[in-house]
């Protein structure tokens, strides 16, 4: 069955329908939460909420591509969980000492955990540094560039899935590709051979 | 490292990377990467990133994301009908509220009883114009009886004009006293030359006395000079009643007389009656729509209202409980 006929039979009630459409786009849902939440948990619960806000909104498609009308659902539960983030930030700015419960004056809970390049040439995970140049970057940057770059989606999905027209979707793209790179030139190191070799004879 | 590229030619070789240019554009750049080798760098670290963040390993799902029966309750047919009953149940208050409006609001309640009176408008306004019309016809019992409807349009308070015109026209003709041209006439309807103007309508020049006209003869010539008792005299006579004696003609204007509904100084403590003008008054008195009375029509609308704003409430409220019952419920 073609995946216009899941639709149909999905926007008539049919769960069985519904699910062979979420079998075929959660692992791309998952990973894209994943780029925006850069949290595992984070991501597996913005995709099960993406999955069932798109069955229950299924009257409201319209056509087209239905993986980007996925992916906008997905899209809106990370900005829906960004946003609670902002509001209810979970890091307190002063720990309490659970012992005398007073306040630690020490500056170490100041440092950064995340991986500096250094720790990352350690590691050796590339996934890790681009990550982290992937935080860096704005919601809007962000969205955008893992769904044209990491997802391989084409312009036009993604101004389906974002909501903007394509000329937005060109701009933000080379934007966030200048800023990834100037981001990424403490981690070439990091890359692969053949992206090491070939840095090495364009540096 | 960084490369020395406008923002535009960033943006340009990014969709180009992606084939996202138009075939023109597409020859553009592929002759500039050939001409300028920074743009050629530029571009090669473009690709490179691009490559960087496609060999980003794929994260694995923890598990499957399907839904199942118990997360998504079945939607039954009933489900599909809250959002029209909801959008029914609006309609219905926005409804509700526009006739409480249309009901109670000065300037929409006057115009429906504008509207209500727009059916009896006609017969008064061709009561107002019988009394012309059965003047000029002798066989009519109001023949005798003049009618002086005082401030009625144009054949209403013409008389001060026309007093003012006999003061400044002198050599005017004949104060015509067709309705048309009110009492003692306008300058418009005043000949110069002094000679004798036979009104339009010669009933009421021959024998029948015009609701204007005194008991003087209808044709009257004015004198080449007319003297300035005679011009000041001229409103008083032209504003009194057809009804009144020929004396009234003369009666000074000391805040008596038909304007200021006053009879003359002579006909004070006498009792006039005059049958045919009095029942003709009466009629119109009955046709003309009082602001207080209720038209038929005016009862037949307000009927209606009443009876659509109840359909409107009890509508408005099945709707309203019915969405909320099936959307607690579904």
């Amino acid at each position: 069955m073609d995946e216009v006929a899941l639709v149909r039979a999905a926007i008539n009630g049919d769960l069985d329908s519904f699910n062979r459409l979420v079998l075929a786009y959660q692992e791309m849902a998952y990973n894209l939460a994943y780029r925006m939440l850069s949290d595992e948990d984070a991501a597996s619960d913005a995709t099960q909420t993406a999955f069932f806000s798109a069955f229950r909104s299924l009257s409201s498609y319209r056509g087209g591509s239905f993986r980007a009308w996925v992916m906008r659902m997905v899209t809106n539960t990370c900005y829906d969980e960004l946003r609670r983030r902002q509001r209810h930030p979970t890091t307190p700015l002063e720990p309490v000492d659970e012992e005398d419960d007073e306040e630690i004056e020490s500056p170490a809970w100041l440092a950064d955990s995340s991986p500096n390049p250094e720790q990352t040439l350690e590691q050796g995970q590339l996934d890790q540094a681009v990550q982290s140049c992937l935080e860096g970057l704005t919601d809007e940057f962000r969205v955008v560039v893992v769904m044209v770059d990491v997802e391989g989606m084409d312009y036009q999905e993604v101004s389906i899935a974002i909501g903007k027209p394509l000329g937005t979707i060109k701009s933000r793209v080379a934007r966030a590709r200048l800023k990834l790179r100037d981001c990424l030139q403490g981690f070439w190191e990091l890359l692969p051979v053949q992206f090491r070799l070939e840095n090495k004879d364009q540096l | 490292m960084t490369t020395p590229v406008s923002p535009d030619d960033w943006e340009l070789l990014s969709a180009y990377l992606d084939g996202q240019v138009s075939a023109r554009e597409n020859e553009q750049v592929r002759l500039r990467l050939e001409a300028q080798p920074e743009l050629q760098r530029a571009f090669e670290e473009l690709r490179r990133t691009r490559m960087v963040l496609r060999s980003v390993p794929r994260k694995r799902v923890p598990r499957n994301f399907t839904l199942t029966r118990a997360m998504v309750p079945e939607r039954r047919p009933w489900s599909r009908l809250v959002p029209s009953l909801s959008f029914a149940s609006g309609l219905a208050t926005l409804l509700l509220v526009i006739t409480f409006a249309f009901e109670f609001l000065p300037g929409l309640n006057n115009s429906t009883q504008q509207m209500a009176a727009q059916a009896p408008a006609p017969a008064a306004t061709a009561a107002l114009q019988a009394p012309s019309a059965s003047d000029s016809n002798p066989s009519t019992p109001n023949q005798g009886a003049p009618i002086v409807i005082w401030g009625g349009g144009a054949t209403g308070m013409g008389g001060g004009a026309g007093g003012g015109s006999g003061q400044e026209l002198p050599n005017a003709g004949v104060m015509a006293t067709t309705p048309e041209t009110g009492i003692g006439g306008g300058p418009t309807s005043a000949p110069p030359g002094g000679k004798e103007v036979v009104p339009t309508e010669p009933a009421q020049v021959e024998g029948t006395q015009s609701p204007f006209s005194t008991s003087s003869p209808s044709i009257v010539s004015a004198p080449t000079e007319t003297p300035p008792e005679k011009s000041t005299e001229a409103p008083a006579a032209t504003s009194t009643p057809a009804a009144t004696s020929a004396p009234a003609l003369a009666a000074p204007l000391t805040g008596e007389g038909p304007i200021l509904g006053i009879r003359p100084t002579q006909e004070m403590g006498k009792i006039v009656i005059d049958q045919g003008a009095d029942q003709t008054s009466r009629e119109l008195t009955s046709r003309q729509p009082t602001p207080h009375s209720t038209s038929p029509e005016t009862s037949f609308i307000s009927g209606h209202l009443v009876a659509i704003q109840i359909g409107l409430v009890v509508l408005a409220l099945i709707a309203g409980l019915a969405a909320f019952y099936l959307r607690r419920r579904f």
